[in-house]
């Protein structure tokens, strides 16, 4: 068990993940109700000028990043567990990139909807080479409510990459969320 | 010719008779969304609504119009499904779309991609027409694309193969993504996308990821959908073909990411 985030909390990834910079992200989301919904698990590549490329939004229609830095798998999904993961080697990230964000959308299936659908997302950064668990993060949200969530960032601070809890649902859509966050423009 | 010339052509030389008591005074400007928020309509699955008929008998162009009752939030609040019930009607809806949602945008549509129809309107006559109308016989064509996507299949390893496919559980999701994520879908684009998810096609269809180095495969985005950049084949006779052939037909769409909010605000380049 790694060291357990809250909302807010900044970590130095390089110095928490045995001075590597190869790692994945597991994102897994647990809920009750079968068969009503699913999530989908984006990475936008933000540059350094507050710009995101379309071909830089990292998800399952486009795994890899143009320099392969990231590649995303589709995980196990069944009724009960929904597992996304980010392959990343932030020694291949561009110059240019000041940031990644991470985020979610929920896909709802319109049957069995009740009023109130909470489902627990868990983000945990696992150690490529040790494939030890180095820190984790705890979300609930309701997605009857909520269409997407901003989870956290991996952002560069002097040369040295580091993770900031965001935890951030919205009724919005995805881009729209992350423009509101961060003023990006996607181009 | 717009939109509105061509339907009152249309019109005057297609008679249009209604197949529910309570569908008085049936026209082409119909909309599927009208049955379904009509409570009468609500329980059934699919039912015929319309007959369209020729007004010269002796041409014997006919066809039914149904309604389906389905949903799909973004695409459709119900649809019209036509079925074609003489050789004359097969010949005209042959290589287009056979589902949609809007009458009047539906006929035009047929009628811009129909030759036979654009000269049966004017000679009004289909057994001269179909002599006039040079009717591409695709088959051949379409047993070529099959083995060459089944080479091609053959050409990955399961490595590749698993990394391109995109889980068919989910084509739903995916396409409900892509108009989510999207600028708003053509027509075209709808009525190709309301194909995708009928149960006709379900068995034939693989949706692949972008990065998919399939080179046969129907490329789909907001505003066109072609088949290996070839804009004249029709995609829908090219499903039909997969139906009757048994294979499998890759598809990719390509994200623009101007839906929701963004929708309409195109940020150039610099």
């Amino acid at each position: 068990m790694g060291k357990q985030l809250i909302k807010g909390e900044k970590i130095d990834i390089n110095k928490i993940n045995g001075h590597s910079n190869k790692f994945v992200i597991d994102i897994t989301c647990k809920s009750d109700n079968e068969n009503t919904f699913d999530i989908d698990a984006f990475i936008c590549v933000c540059e350094t000028n507050n710009r995101i490329s379309k071909k830089g939004i990292i998800f399952y229609n486009n795994p890899e990043s143009t320099e392969k830095s990231i590649w995303f798998e589709d995980g196990c999904a069944d009724n009960i567990e929904k597992k996304k993961e980010f392959d990343i080697d932030l020694n291949s990230v561009p110059a240019n990139i000041s940031k990644l964000i991470i985020g979610y959308s929920i896909y709802k299936s319109k049957n069995n909807l009740d009023k109130q659908m909470l489902v627990n997302i868990k983000l945990r950064l696992i150690n490529s080479i040790m494939q030890e668990e180095v820190f984790s993060m705890d979300i609930q949200s309701d997605i009857i409510v909520n269409n997407v969530g901003v989870i956290g960032e991996i952002y560069k601070y002097k040369e040295f990459w580091k993770f900031n809890a965001i935890e951030y649902n919205s009724t919005s859509d995805l881009i729209s969320t992350i423009k509101i966050l961060y003023n990006i423009e996607v181009y | 010719m717009d939109k509105r010339e061509c339907i009152n052509l249309i019109k005057q030389h297609f008679e249009i008779q209604s197949s529910v008591a309570s569908l008085k005074n049936p026209d082409f400007e119909l909309k599927s969304h009208i049955f379904f928020y009509n409570n009468l309509f609500k329980e059934v699955n699919e039912i015929r609504i319309l007959r369209v008929k020729s007004k010269n008998a002796k041409d014997n162009i006919m066809f039914d119009i149904y309604y389906v009752s389905d949903e799909f939030e973004g695409l459709f609040h119900g649809y019209f499904r036509i079925k074609t019930e003489s050789d004359s009607a097969n010949k005209i809806f042959e290589d287009v779309s056979k589902m949609c949602t809007d009458l009047s945008e539906y006929m035009y549509y047929v009628y811009q991609n129909s030759e036979l129809l654009k000269i049966y309107l004017i000679s009004l006559d289909i057994q001269s027409s179909l002599e006039q109308c040079d009717m591409q016989n695709d088959a051949g064509g379409f047993e070529d694309i099959k083995k060459s996507i089944y080479k091609e299949i053959a050409d990955y390893d399961q490595i590749e193969l698993s990394s391109s496919i995109l889980d068919r559980r989910f084509n739903k999701k995916n396409i409900y993504n892509f108009i989510v994520f999207n600028s708003k879908c053509s027509e075209i684009v709808k009525m190709f996308l309301l194909n995708l998810l009928s149960n006709k096609y379900s068995n034939n269809i693989c949706m692949v990821n972008w990065k998919s180095k399939f080179k046969n495969y129907i490329y789909v985005n907001s505003n066109s959908i072609y088949f290996n950049g070839n804009k004249q084949l029709s995609v829908f006779s090219l499903l039909d073909s997969a139906v009757l052939g048994s294979f499998v037909m890759f598809v990719k769409f390509d994200f623009d990411f101007e839906g929701g909010v963004n929708s309409g605000k195109t940020i150039n380049k610099r």
